[in-house]
């Protein structure tokens, strides 16, 4: 009788203990997911600027359409992107036409002086940074969730109710990645 | 970093436990301290007689029996409950009274800037909402404060927008949102609103009351009273002091390399943050201003004090803030650099390029004739273009007296006057007239906040408040001829000023007194005077809304001359 107690509260405890994994689980995803969430309203933010952006530079660089197509093409493979590794990519290829086009603007004193050329700036700076912040906390999140679906006794839990490992959203370019060519 | 709101939560209570207990045993020795002088006095009234003088007295007769502790401790426990109660009622309302914080203007650049960053770390702490509020002042700081309700505030100095970089308002800001997010700004908040807040209003009385009595001297009445009134109120004012440095003993140093540690965390730019304090700390950083009684909520000291500066027990009892050296040295380690190298970079930085403004010169002569509707109308100048809405850019004009006719947006005058026109109707309340001309004021963006101009006389009409915003900002430039001007009237007017030996208290008095054009009532001159007595430039200042006319070139003038005074122009 005594052993059949202790027992069933041995039971009782793996099993509310179980519980609480699960539920720390699902805090921990349903936290990754809001971060996720929260990636794509400010990456909306950055699309949602470039159009007006184009039609101001459209006004004084004449010379330079090559490098507004560009970035035009880049925003609409990144509106259309499907899953998270399409979406990296374009967003990091229309990172690096945008970056080439302010590098263009320095060379048109009229157009950096321009009142709404310098308010867009700002913007978008401060979408770049606000991107960045996202992404670093969907990175921190899913790291802290990768960590507690993997370590032991979790993973037991983690395996029986299939919560896998979330990717991380990263940063750098394809062609960065690449190492340096070295030409003679 | 504790992240989970539980962690935050239970290290917040215990420490305002411990907070109140304080608060509560320093009532309880006034208390005490009370007693024992009422009974020294009613006692030793009573003992006037020269035998019982000489005679030590009983001690037992002074001090409180247990009874009368119990007493003490009841009234004493009261006392704090309601000054805790009423502390803790509009804990941010009162905390931004004091600073004299303003909301943020959506016209202002810097302001715009500053909203972005508040909102790019909301981004970073997943979540968190700040209310960014702005202090009108020249100096550099930065403080951060919370209630018990959740939520909090992030406060900057105008100083601080204008002379930190994008990324070191941001790395300031991230220390601030540090502080919140580790729940310890509402532990400063609280402990700093028991009593330096009682110090903070205090502070003011007993200059105005000094000043008073003064005058009350000279005219022969009621200076014993005011004596006493401010003999009472320094009284008060050293406790609340005290009982303030009593209370820093809860507030632990460590909190702000905490706070730098978790910024670097948030924002990944260590050397950003170094370069901000280093920069905070080799300015003003407020001492004199409202709100320098507050420095527990800021992220460096108002005042330089030696005990901030040391490294010892005493230091971390009583003081708020760790040795901003040892603050930078770690930070520098983060960002593998070393102070030599910070230093020489930040010396190194060259100042913000300078544009020297070109005014709308448009004078009497430049005025368009307007093909409307079949038919010339016209002429019209600047000043009559900003009552008419019909102008459209691809309208036909024609220059007064020239033969060209073009269409509207090809005319480079005219475009700039149209643009001006249009930038004052997009700003509310822009319906002021020249004080000297009578012609429609413009408003226009200067040092990236509102003033007026006139088109007419190249004045300017400035808010009171906007003259710091307008003097920290450094980006207008200055011509020779304008700085060569600047030294003579500085010259001239030193000479009036010590003729007038600051007699009339700086008024200049003149019989074409301006009216102004906000109160624009009769009685509503503008006194002229000299803006201060560093710095000789004739103002016109409204005695009641404090609107101020500067005269053409007069605005650039007195910038010129404080930024010279300052060294932080050099042409």
């Amino acid at each position: 009788m005594f052993l059949l107690i202790v027992l069933l509260g041995l039971i009782l405890a793996v099993i509310l203990f179980g519980v609480i994994i699960y539920n720390n689980f699902i805090r921990s995803r349903e936290t990754v997911r809001n971060a996720w969430s929260q990636i794509d309203v400010q990456l909306k933010r950055r699309h949602d600027l470039i159009p007006n952006l184009v039609e101001i530079a459209k006004k004084y660089m004449e010379h330079e359409r090559e490098t507004l197509e560009s970035v035009i093409k880049a925003r609409q493979q990144a509106v259309d992107a499907g899953n998270v590794k399409d979406k990296q990519a374009a967003e990091n290829f229309l990172t690096s036409t945008l970056r080439s086009l302010f590098a263009v603007v320095e060379n048109y004193p009229n157009l950096k002086a321009d009142k709404q050329m310098s308010q867009l700036h700002e913007e978008l700076t401060s979408t770049e940074n606000r991107i960045a912040f996202a992404r670093q906390f969907y990175n921190d999140e899913v790291n802290r969730y990768n960590i507690a679906i993997a370590t032991v006794p979790n993973n037991i839990i983690a395996q029986m109710f299939h919560f896998d490992k979330f990717d991380f959203f990263e940063i750098e370019n394809i062609v960065e990645r690449q190492a340096p060519k070295v030409e003679f | 970093m504790p992240y989970s709101f539980t962690e935050i939560e239970q290290r917040k209570s215990y420490v305002i436990q411990a907070v109140f207990f304080a608060m509560f045993g320093l009532y309880f020795l006034f208390g005490i301290i009370l007693f024992v002088g009422w009974r020294l006095i009613w006692y030793g009234l009573r003992a006037i007689t020269l035998e019982r003088i000489l005679i030590p007295f009983e001690i037992g007769l002074i001090l409180p029996g247990w009874r009368e502790l119990l007493a003490i401790a009841g009234v004493a426990f009261m006392v704090s409950a309601a000054h805790w109660y009423y502390v803790s009622q509009n804990l941010l309302t009162r905390i931004i009274g004091a600073l004299r914080a303003e909301v943020l203007r959506p016209s202002d650049t810097y302001h715009r800037t500053f909203q972005n960053i508040i909102d790019e770390l909301s981004v970073a702490t997943g979540g968190k909402t700040f209310a960014p509020l702005i202090i009108p002042s020249m100096a550099l700081n930065a403080c951060a404060a919370s209630d018990f309700e959740g939520r909090s505030i992030i406060c900057v100095t105008e100083g601080l927008l204008a002379k930190l970089n994008r990324a070191q308002i941001e790395a300031v800001v991230a220390h601030e949102a540090a502080h919140v997010l580790m729940g310890d700004a509402l532990e400063t908040t609280l402990t700093v609103s028991l009593f330096n807040l009682m110090g903070e209003f205090l502070k003011n009385f007993p200059k105005r009351f000094f000043r008073v009595s003064f005058y009350s001297i000279r005219a022969g009445f009621a200076s014993f009273y005011v004596m006493i009134v401010s003999a009472f109120i320094y009284f008060l004012l050293s406790l609340t002091h005290l009982a303030s440095l009593v209370l820093n003993m809860f507030m632990s140093r460590q909190r702000e390399f905490r706070a730098d540690a978790v910024a670097v965390r948030l924002n990944r730019n260590p050397l950003a943050l170094a370069e901000a304090l280093y920069i905070i700390s080799n300015n003003w950083r407020g001492a004199g201003l409202p709100g320098d009684r507050l420095g527990a909520l800021f992220i460096v000291n108002h005042r330089y004090t030696p005990l901030d500066e040391a490294d010892a027990m005493i230091s971390d009892l009583f003081s708020t803030h760790p040795p901003v050296n040892q603050r930078l040295g770690i930070l520098l380690d983060m960002a593998h650099s070393d102070p030599a190298v910070l230093e020489s970079a930040l010396k190194k930085c060259a100042h913000k390029p300078r544009q020297i403004i070109k005014e709308f010169n448009l004078s009497e002569e430049k005025k368009w004739l307007f093909h409307r509707e079949g038919k010339w109308v016209g002429p019209f100048g600047v000043a009559e273009l900003s009552g008419i809405d019909w102008v459209v850019p691809d309208m036909l004009v024609k220059k007064m007296g020239g033969k060209e006719v073009m269409q509207a947006l090809d005319d480079r005058d005219l475009l700039e006057a149209l643009q001006s026109v249009k930038q004052s109707e997009a700003i509310k309340n822009a319906d002021f007239h020249c004080p000297r001309c009578h012609v429609p004021l413009l408003a226009r963006e200067y040092e990236s906040t509102v003033v007026y101009h006139c088109p007419k006389c190249q004045g300017y009409l400035v808010e009171e408040q906007d003259i710091k915003r307008i003097i920290v900002r450094e980006e207008v430039g200055f011509s020779p001829e304008l700085i060569q001007r600047a030294h003579k009237m500085q010259e001239t007017n030193k000479k009036i000023d010590h003729v007038m030996d600051g007699g009339l208290e700086g008024h200049l008095y003149t019989a074409d007194g301006l009216t102004c054009p906000r109160c624009q009532h009769k009685k509503a001159r503008m006194f002229r005077r000299f803006y201060n007595t560093m710095y000789h430039v004739v103002i016109d200042k409204c005695v009641f809304c404090g609107l101020i006319w500067f005269d053409k070139d007069e605005l650039d003038i007195l910038q010129f001359l404080i930024e010279e005074g300052r060294e932080s122009y050099r042409p």
